[in-house]
C-alpha cells in the first residue's frame, strides 16, 4: 500500500547499539514480527486491580516514619508498577 | 507591594539566558532539515531511550502540575493524590498500546493522530473530529502553564501596573516562540533536560529538608486537620470519594496519552522499543510527582496560608501560591531561585512541545487536507512554524485578558473532549472493527453529553450519576467515553448494513517491531 505522506524523505533509522545486529533481526535484514500478544500482559494488570480498590488503601494504619498508608502505599505502587512492566518488557522482547 | 526578591531573580534569569541559548543551540543538535515537518516537528524521530525519557517527562509533568497538585493537596486534601495512581497507570497503557501507534505512523509517515485515523478509516471527517479535538484540548492547556509560570514571577516580587504587569510573562513568551520556531521539537527536547534535573533536584531536596525543618513527617501530618488526610468514607447509597477517585485515576490515565503533545512525543522516539522501555522507566518520574503533592501538606504545616508574610499572594493567586509560599518560607533565596527556574523552565517545555503539536494537526490534518491538498515539504514545514506562533499567541492572549478560572474549566473539558478520541485512537490501533461513521456518531455525543454534564454541576470533575436509588460520583470524561464506545459498537452493525466502502491503508504487520 501506498503511503499518503511523502515516501522516501526519512531516513532510515540508526543501526541498535554499537552497530550491532538487533535482536530478532535475520540475516537478510528483515526483522523476525513479534506476536501480537503475550500472557505476560496479563502482569500489567495487576496495578490496575491494587490501585482502583480505593477502600483497600484508604487509610493510615501502619504509617511508616510518620506517613499515613494512604500516602506511602500508593509511592510504593510507583516502584513496583516499574518493576511490573520491566518484567514484563524483558519477557516479551 | 512586596519587595523584589534580588537573590532569587537573579539566579532565575541566569538559568532562563541559559536554556534559551540551548533552545537555539538544538537546532543543531542532530542536524536535519529543519525545511520538513518531521524533522521540525518530530525532531526527525531521531530520540533514543533517554531522551524520550527526558520529552515525554517534561511533557506529562507540566508546570501547571508542579503547582496545581499541592495546591489541591493544600486546599482538598487526600483527593489530590490521585494524581499519583494516574501516573502509575498511563505507563502500561503506554506499553502495550503506543509502541503499535509508533510503527503504524513510522511506517506511512504519519506525524499526527489525525494521520493515522486518516489512514486507518479513510474517513476525513473523523480525522478532522480527532483534529480538532486535539487542538482545542490544547489551547487551555498551553494557557495554565503561563499560569505556572506566572504565578512564579509574581512570588519573586516582581509587579508592575498595567501593561508592564505582564512583562515578564511576555519576554518569557518570546523567547518560547522564537526557538520554537527556529529549532522545532529539537528545543524542548533539549530545554527538557535541563527542566527535569532542576525539578528532580528541587523536590528531593525539599522532601528532605523541610521535614527535617519541621522536625519529622509525625508533626506535619499531625498540622493537617484530619478530614484532609484520607478519603471522606462513602455513605450506604453512594460509592463517594472512593468512586470519584477510581474514575478520575482511570479517566485521566486513558485520556493522557491522547493529547497531541503526548503523541508528538511518543512519535518523536527513534523505536517502538525506546517507548516500551519508557513504559518501565518514566514511572521514576511519577514517584518524583507524588513528592510534590506531599508540599502541599508542607505547606499546610509550615503555616504559610495563614501567615500574613505571603497574604497578598494567596489573594492574588489562591492556594496556587501554596508551593511558591513553601519554597520561600522554607529555603535560601538562592535555592528559590533554583526552584523557580525548575517551575518556570516546567511552563516553557510542554507550551513549546504542544504548540509544535497542535501545529502539526492543524498543518497535516487541515490545512493539508481540506485547503492546499499538494504543498510542498518546504511550504507545509513552514505553515506548521507560523501556526506555533499563532497557538502561542492565542494562550497569551487568553491569559492576559480572561480570567484564570476560565482557562482551568477549558482545561477541565478538555479533559472529557480528548478522552472521546479512545474509539478511534487507542482501539483503532488493535481493530478495524469499528465504522468510521458509528465512531463519530459516539464522538459526537459523547463530546456534547460530556460538555452538558460539566456545565450542569458548575465545572467540578465529578458528576453525582443516580440510578437504582444510588449514586455514583465519578469523572464526568470516564463515565462519556463508556456512552461513545457503546454508541460505537452499537451503530457500527447499523451503518456497515448501509453499505459503503471499508477503506485502510494499513495492514496488521504495520503495527508490529
Amino acid at each position: 500500500v501506498r503511503s499518503r505522506y511523502g515516501a522516501g524523505q526519512e531516513r532510515p533509522t540508526a543501526p541498535g547499539f554499537l552497530g550491532t545486529k538487533r535482536r530478532g533481526e535475520k540475516m537478510n535484514g528483515q526483522s523476525t514480527k513479534r506476536s501480537g500478544w503475550s500472557w505476560w500482559y496479563l502482569l500489567l494488570a495487576v496495578q490496575f486491580v491494587f490501585l482502583l480498590w480505593v477502600p483497600s488503601y484508604n487509610r493510615l494504619e501502619p504509617s511508616w516514619i510518620g506517613v499515613p498508608f494512604f500516602y506511602w502505599y500508593q509511592l510504593l505502587w510507583v516502584i513496583i508498577s516499574g518493576i511490573l512492566t520491566a518484567i514484563v518488557y524483558f519477557a516479551t522482547e | 507591594v512586596a519587595e523584589v526578591n534580588w537573590t532569587a531573580l537573579t539566579v532565575f534569569v541566569v538559568l532562563f539566558a541559559f536554556i534559551t541559548w540551548l533552545g537555539f543551540a538544538a537546532a543543531k543538535w542532530r542536524a536535519g532539515d529543519l525545511d520538513l515537518l518531521h524533522e521540525w516537528g518530530l525532531g526527525g524521530r531521531r530520540f533514543g531511550t533517554v531522551i524520550t525519557w527526558f520529552l515525554i517527562g517534561g511533557d506529562v509533568y507540566t508546570a501547571y502540575t508542579f503547582i496545581a497538585v499541592p495546591a489541591l493537596a493544600f486546599g482538598a486534601g487526600a483527593i489530590a493524590f490521585f494524581a499519583v495512581p494516574y501516573a502509575i497507570l498511563i505507563y502500561p497503557i503506554l506499553f502495550l498500546v503506543f509502541p503499535r501507534l509508533w510503527h503504524v505512523c513510522h511506517k506511512h509517515h504519519y506525524i499526527t493522530a489525525g494521520d493515522f485515523v486518516r489512514g486507518r478509516y479513510g474517513n476525513r471527517w473523523l480525522a478532522l473530529a480527532v483534529t480538532v479535538t486535539g487542538i482545542v484540548a490544547t489551547m487551555p492547556y498551553i494557557a495554565l502553564q503561563l499560569v505556572g509560570l506566572q504565578v512564579v514571577i509574581g512570588a519573586m516580587g516582581v509587579s508592575g501596573t498595567g501593561y508592564m504587569a505582564d512583562l515578564p510573562l511576555l519576554i518569557a513568551f518570546i523567547i518560547l516562540a522564537a526557538f520554537t520556531y527556529s529549532s522545532g521539537l529539537r528545543a524542548p527536547a533539549s530545554i527538557a533536560i535541563v527542566k527535569d534535573i532542576l525539578i528532580y533536584v528541587t523536590a528531593f531536596v525539599a522532601v528532605i529538608a523541610i521535614p527535617i525543618q519541621m522536625g519529622g513527617f509525625d508533626k506535619i501530618f499531625a498540622a493537617v486537620p484530619p478530614a484532609k488526610i484520607l478519603l471522606a468514607v462513602p455513605g450506604p447509597t453512594t460509592t463517594g470519594s472512593y468512586g470519584v477517585y477510581a474514575t478520575l485515576v482511570l479517566g485521566s490515565a486513558l485520556a493522557l496519552f491522547l493529547y497531541p503533545h503526548s503523541v508528538t512525543a511518543i512519535l518523536s522516539a527513534s523505536s517502538g522499543r525506546a517507548v516500551r522501555r519508557n513504559g518501565a522507566l518514566l514511572p521514576s518520574y511519577t514517584f518524583m510527582l507524588g513528592l510534590l503533592a506531599l508540599m502541599g501538606f508542607f505547606a499546610i504545616a509550615t503555616g504559610v496560608g495563614t501567615n500574613p508574610e505571603y497574604a497578598a499572594g494567596f489573594k492574588q493567586f489562591g492556594n496556587s501560591f501554596a508551593v511558591p509560599a513553601l519554597f520561600l518560607h522554607s529555603f535560601p533565596a538562592w535555592f528559590v531561585g533554583v526552584a523557580f527556574a525548575a517551575v518556570g523552565i516546567g511552563a516553557l517545555v510542554p507550551a513549546a512541545i504542544m504548540s509544535i503539536a497542535a501545529a502539526n494537526l492543524y498543518t497535516r490534518n487541515i490545512h493539508r487536507e481540506f485547503i492546499n491538498r499538494n504543498p510542498t515539504d518546504k511550504e507545509e514545514a513552514q505553515i506548521a512554524k507560523w501556526v506555533s506562533l499563532i497557538v502561542k499567541l492565542g494562550a497569551l492572549v487568553f491569559i492576559v485578558f480572561v480570567p484564570t478560572q476560565y482557562a482551568i474549566q477549558l482545561q477541565l473539558l478538555g479533559g472529557i473532549w480528548i478522552i472521546q478520541t479512545v474509539p478511534s485512537v487507542m482501539l483503532g490501533v488493535y481493530t478495524r472493527w469499528f465504522n468510521d461513521w458509528a465512531l463519530l456518531v459516539g464522538w459526537a455525543v459523547g463530546t456534547a453529553v460530556g460538555t452538558t454534564m460539566a456545565v450542569s454541576v458548575n465545572f467540578a470533575a465529578a458528576y453525582p450519576l443516580a440510578f437504582g436509588g444510588m449514586t455514583f460520583p465519578g469523572y464526568t470524561a470516564f463515565y462519556t467515553v463508556i456512552l461513545n464506545v457503546v454508541i460505537a459498537i452499537v451503530l457500527t452493525p447499523v451503518f456497515n448494513a448501509m453499505g459503503g466502502k471499508r477503506i485502510d491503508e494499513t495492514v496488521a504487520v504495520d503495527y508490529q517491531a
